[in-house]
């Protein structure tokens, strides 16, 4: 009879079973989670486990989950879809994923990112209140252009920075959007 | 839309893009296996709900982590109770885990075989616990502590005053066998 220790290429691969198993601490599970993506051998012994230890979740008594319990869990499914069908499906994406591309220097035309000063002007506008808009500085290489849009309680402001090829768009203190809209 | 016609992973296409609806079709397909699962880890009906409500509401929001290559939906959704109810477990003071309570005992009404499918799966629960219970004790008793207590290993060997080595070796050897044994591809599935 062949003793499984000496089918062990890897002194953590004993640590497989108590991976998929959940019963590693939480730091422990971390780290083994990290290990696997270097180990070929702690990783083929977690595959072929994992199988045995998801069938444990199948082999409880059933019964049947509570009525409000689903009620419960709906609601708030149903509101949360309304909100992402109104902002757009894009709009639950990570806060730092979606607005990276704000203001990331970006190479662009300068008349691409004079429309994009405009497009902000006409958003703020929406809501009512008066625009001023300005050129700062110009010279060949660089410019800048602000953009202010003051409406009741609410002063927004857009700077463009333009240099080399390059434009950077900052807005700030911008008013909510109305119901139903996004910026 | 006929989501009843809709396999899982195509429900969860949808679910990715904010389908209501179709998250419904996926809750109403596995909502019997998540609670039975989280009550018979959590022994509580209070703490099961509250942990399949975590669990679907996760699935709800990170719809997009879902990767097809790695298993079915149900399996998927079983690891996310399983994940929560050891964090619920190891988050409460009452060490007496693994155990189911006789709270609410009077409404622990076994689901009702209704399709061909559910006697399926029922006749799969049964093939997989004659497949625990054919291990020998000390190696089903860990992997009990374990999956269904959440007890992490180094509780384990305490508890059982046995080395962790042994511990861990005993949940290799339980679940190497319990794979031998449930050779069919539905189980295995």
């Amino acid at each position: 009879m062949s003793n499984p220790e000496h089918e062990l290429d890897c002194e953590q691969t004993l640590d497989a079973a108590v991976y998929v198993l959940g019963a590693l601490e939480e730091h422990e599970a971390q780290a083994y989670a990290e290990h696997l993506n270097d180990c070929v051998t702690c990783s083929a012994e977690v595959s072929k486990l994992q199988v045995s230890s998801d069938s444990l979740a199948l082999a409880v008594p059933q019964m049947l989950a509570p009525v409000n319990l689903r009620a419960r869990i709906m609601s708030t499914v149903h509101a949360e879809a309304e909100l992402l069908k109104a902002a757009g499906h894009e709009a639950d994406r990570p806060i730092r994923a979606r607005a990276r591309w704000r203001w990331r220097l970006v190479p662009v035309a300068a008349s691409a990112a004079a429309l994009a000063v405009g497009l902000f002007v006409g958003a703020v506008a929406i809501n009512g209140g008066s625009t001023k808009t300005r050129v700062v500085h110009s010279a060949q290489a660089s410019r800048v252009i602000t953009a202010a849009v003051t409406s009741p309680g609410h002063r927004a402001t857009a700077v463009l920075h333009e240099q080399g090829g390059q434009s950077l768009l900052e807005v700030a203190n911008l008013p909510a959007p109305p119901h139903g809209r996004i910026y | 839309m006929a989501f009843a016609q809709l396999a899982d992973e195509d429900l969860m296409q949808l679910v990715r893009r904010g389908d209501a609806a179709a998250f419904e079709a996926v809750y109403d397909r596995h909502s019997t296996a998540a609670f039975s699962l989280a009550y018979r880890m959590t022994g509580t009906r209070n703490t099961a709900e509250d942990v399949v409500q975590e669990a679907f509401l996760s699935l709800w929001r990170s719809g997009a982590r879902y990767d097809r290559a790695r298993g079915s939906v149900r399996t998927w959704v079983l690891g996310i109770v399983h994940n929560r109810a050891i964090d619920a477990l190891r988050r409460s003071v009452v060490r007496e885990r693994g155990q189911v309570s006789d709270e609410g005992i009077e409404d622990r009404l076994e689901a009702p075989q209704r399709t061909e499918q559910e006697v399926g799966r029922r006749d799969e629960a049964r093939e997989i616990r004659e497949a625990v219970e054919e291990l020998p004790a000390e190696q089903s008793r860990v992997i009990e502590l374990a999956y269904y207590g959440g007890f992490t290993h180094t509780e384990i060997a305490a508890m059982l005053e046995t080395p962790i080595g042994t511990v861990k070796g005993r949940m290799r050897l339980g679940l190497q066998k319990m794979r031998s044994q449930l050779s069919s591809p539905e189980v295995l599935s």
